[in-house]
């Protein structure tokens, strides 16, 4: 976990701190040791050109890690029955909250999150191509026993991992049933992520709830 | 001057500027006459502000300002004026969001706005180019002469129809139906004999109909055969049937150059709209920090301080009062103590998509070929409309607009490299004016207002009758906001005028009446 290493790197610091107070007491303080370089990597398969998410992530110390809260759609398609699963249409992604042909709720609310957790980090001063970790959480959308896994895969691809490592051409993606088009946003990230289906979400009517872990780039503090 | 300024407010002041000739003419807005309230006051010159933000808003509020001798200084984040109005030029380079570095080589003398680029003649702007000297001229809104391509459940399905051709079968059969349903009676009861024989003489003439009433094709359809000498009476362009003209929805775009901003010849700064903006930077002089990115806004005791940053050194300036005209939803990310009912009004201004694309020809085939000079053809694919050159008529080569789009048609170019969106453009823009429209392509420059560093949307979408909106147009501490988006001209040049101008009096009336 980034955490822990942070942590340790902090530790570190601390006790050579210490150490270097018992021995010279009185000696100037020693100049501040140069920041760590950034170690933040995602570590993608070898010869893929097209690759869906990370194998794994190095991150060190050194640099800021922003990691979100678990964030879910926003309530904004007030056309819907208040705390509905269509309640969290996003009407700049459809239009009047109607979804576009095969666009699952699970899809929609998706959209919405990924959309939200951008904003999220752009007021930080961070975008969704600084993100190196993700977790979800899908519920099961009313009427089936299962996540909606393959809506969810569609969402992220109008939002991460749609560009070609090969050529750096924008990859077309679908949304629904769609013929695929430029996505919602061009992103190269392929972060590491895990995705798992839970008995419910905190709010009511919420299919999705996300985390991601993002990376200050270089030079570039949180302020 | 400034002693009318102090004593007078600002009412007088700018009656005063008018009379000489120093400020704009207009009447949009009024400026309120002085109160009773006002008192003679510090001189102006001891008062000083911030502007962050070089676009028109900004430029407009230091260049007004300045005149009323307060001590401005714009700090504008980009090496150039102007903002989202951006003519782009030979030597024009930029790297966007995404990262991707273009670089326009356009032949000299050639260029696209890849913002604003025409003004209505009630627009405050106008006065801006005269009062600076910026030579205009006019803009082809509307051209019949360009083409209409929609898709359909009829044989006009993806065909391209001439404007004018479209229209004459429009207004034809419409005038057609309705001559019919009111010989018919079925008018009668709300219009008397003596309103349909009006009716009917009108709907003759709208449409062009037969002396039966009916629409059998019209001369305005145009020709294939142009008429010439003597018995070359030419070939008319064949009527469309009434059903598939309907049902194609030939006329949706009519309407466009009905609106009260665009019903209207319109006009441009000759060389790019980019003019006016250089025209004010030539004013304002050193008062015009470039390179300056601000990191920090905060109002003080005794007034505002803020931070930014200028070849990478962290700098410093204070001053009696700012003017924030940065794009709403950016405001967030300043490190500031607004209030949180401001911070959370702020992102209410919703951020959208639009941009253009400029494709440079080695040859003027719409002039050439198809008798188009200036105006716009209308599609429903996403490029949305090819913008033809208002300038350079008939010389060897020449710009055009290959897209301007909006929401989720531009979204359809957004997230794509520079050269998949010339593809794409090319192959959509094919499908209506031919194959030419591939060929003798010498360069391309595109950009997308999302995706563009500082402005991050080509314009705000929020409802004026908002709470937030209402919000922003008040001062928080000695921090005031202005751009068109402050306005009833949102994406207008105007709107970030006219804000401006609001918030430049509002101040002065506070300074004029602070002592």
């Amino acid at each position: 976990m980034p955490h822990r290493v942070l942590l340790a790197a902090v530790a570190a610091a601390l006790l050579a701190s210490v150490a270097s107070g018992c021995t010279a007491q009185a000696a100037p303080a020693a100049p501040a040791p140069a920041a760590a370089p950034l170690v933040a990597k995602t570590v993608l398969p070898t010869g893929v050109a097209d690759p869906m998410i990370a194998e794994g992530v190095v991150i060190g110390a050194g640099q800021p890690i922003y990691q979100t809260s678990g964030v879910g759609p926003k309530k904004l398609n007030t056309a819907a029955p208040d705390g509905s699963p269509e309640s969290y249409i996003d009407p700049e992604q459809f239009p009047g909250g109607t979804l576009t042909p095969g666009v699952t709720i699970t899809e929609a609310q998706a959209m919405n999150t990924l959309a939200r957790i951008r904003e999220n980090l752009e007021e930080r001063g961070l975008s969704l191509e600084n993100v190196v970790t993700m977790m979800v959480y899908l519920d099961n959308p009313p009427g089936s026993d299962r996540a909606d896994y393959a809506g969810w895969n569609r969402a992220y691809r109008q939002f991460f991992a749609n560009t070609d490592l090969t050529s750096g051409d924008t990859l077309l993606k679908p949304v629904g049933t769609a013929a695929p088009a430029a996505p919602q946003l061009r992103n190269p990230a392929r972060p590491t992520r895990s995705t798992v289906e839970v008995q419910s979400l905190a709010a009511p009517g919420w299919l999705v709830e996300i985390e991601v872990d993002a990376v200050y780039p270089a030079g570039q503090n949180p302020r | 001057m400034r002693g009318l300024g102090l004593t007078g407010g600002t009412g007088l002041m700018y009656q005063a500027m008018s009379a000489v000739g120093l400020a704009p003419a207009a009447d949009t807005p009024r400026f309120a006459p002085p109160a009773p309230g006002d008192l003679i006051g510090r001189a102006p010159g001891q008062f000083s502000v911030t502007i962050l933000g070089g676009g028109p808003a900004g430029l407009c509020a230091a260049y007004e300002l300045g005149k009323a001798g307060y001590a401005v200084t714009v700090l504008e984040a980009r090496a150039r004026p102007g903002g989202r109005v951006w003519s782009i030029r030979n030597g024009t380079e930029e790297t966007d969001l995404a990262g991707e570095t273009q670089k326009c080589t356009f032949a000299d003398g050639h260029f696209f706005n890849m913002g604003a680029t025409r003004i209505p003649q009630s627009h405050v702007t106008l006065d801006y180019a005269r009062e600076l000297g910026v030579q205009i001229q006019p803009f082809g809104n509307q051209n019949a002469n360009t083409l209409v391509n929609y898709a359909s459940a009829t044989p006009l399905s993806g065909k391209s129809t001439t404007y004018r051709a479209a229209k004459a079968d429009t207004y034809g059969y419409v005038s057609e139906l309705l001559a019919k349903a009111s010989s018919r009676g079925a008018l009668d009861d709300v219009l008397s004999a003596d309103d349909k024989a009006a009716l009917a003489e009108f709907l003759t003439d709208f449409g062009d109909l037969s002396s039966d009433g009916r629409y059998l094709g019209s001369t305005r359809a145009g020709y294939t055969v142009e008429p010439g000498a003597g018995t070359d009476f030419g070939t008319q362009v064949t009527p469309n049937p009434m059903s598939d003209v309907i049902r194609a929805g030939l006329g949706r775009n009519f309407t466009f150059d009905f609106e009260y901003d665009q019903a209207m010849l319109m006009f441009t700064p000759v060389g790019g709209m980019d003019r006016i903006h250089y025209a004010f930077r030539d004013r304002l002089g050193d008062r015009i920090r470039f390179g300056a990115e601000v990191t920090s806004m905060r109002n003080t005791p005794t007034g505002t301080t803020v931070t930014y940053t200028q070849g990478g050194r962290p700098q410093s300036i204070t001053s009696d009062y700012l003017i924030c005209t940065i794009p709403p939803h950016l405001i967030g990310r300043l490190d500031n103590d607004l209030p949180p009912a401001v911070l959370t009004a702020l992102p209410a201004a919703r951020p959208y998509s639009s941009g253009k694309l400029g494709i440079e020809y080695s040859r003027r085939w719409w002039e050439t070929d198809e008798r188009i000079y200036g105006g716009a053809s209308n599609t429903d694919k996403d490029i949305t409309q090819i913008m033809f050159p208002y300038d350079h008529f008939h010389s060897d080569r020449g710009v055009i607009v290959g897209y301007y789009n909006f929401g989720t048609k531009h979204q359809a170019f957004e997230s794509l490299t520079h050269h998949q969106r010339l593809a794409k453009a090319l192959t959509e823009g094919a499908a209506v004016h031919g194959d030419k429209y591939t060929k003798d392509v010498v360069s391309a420059f595109s950009g997308s207002w999302r995706r563009t560093r500082y402005s991050e949307s080509a314009w705000a979408t929020w409802k004026q009758t908002s709470p937030e909106y209402r919000l922003l147009q008040q001062p928080v501490g000695r921090i005031y906001f202005a751009g068109d988006h402050l306005s009833n001209a949102i994406a207008w040049q105007h709107g970030a005028f006219v804000s401006a101008r609001a918030v430049v009096t509002s101040m002065h009336h506070r300074v004029a009446g602070q002592q």
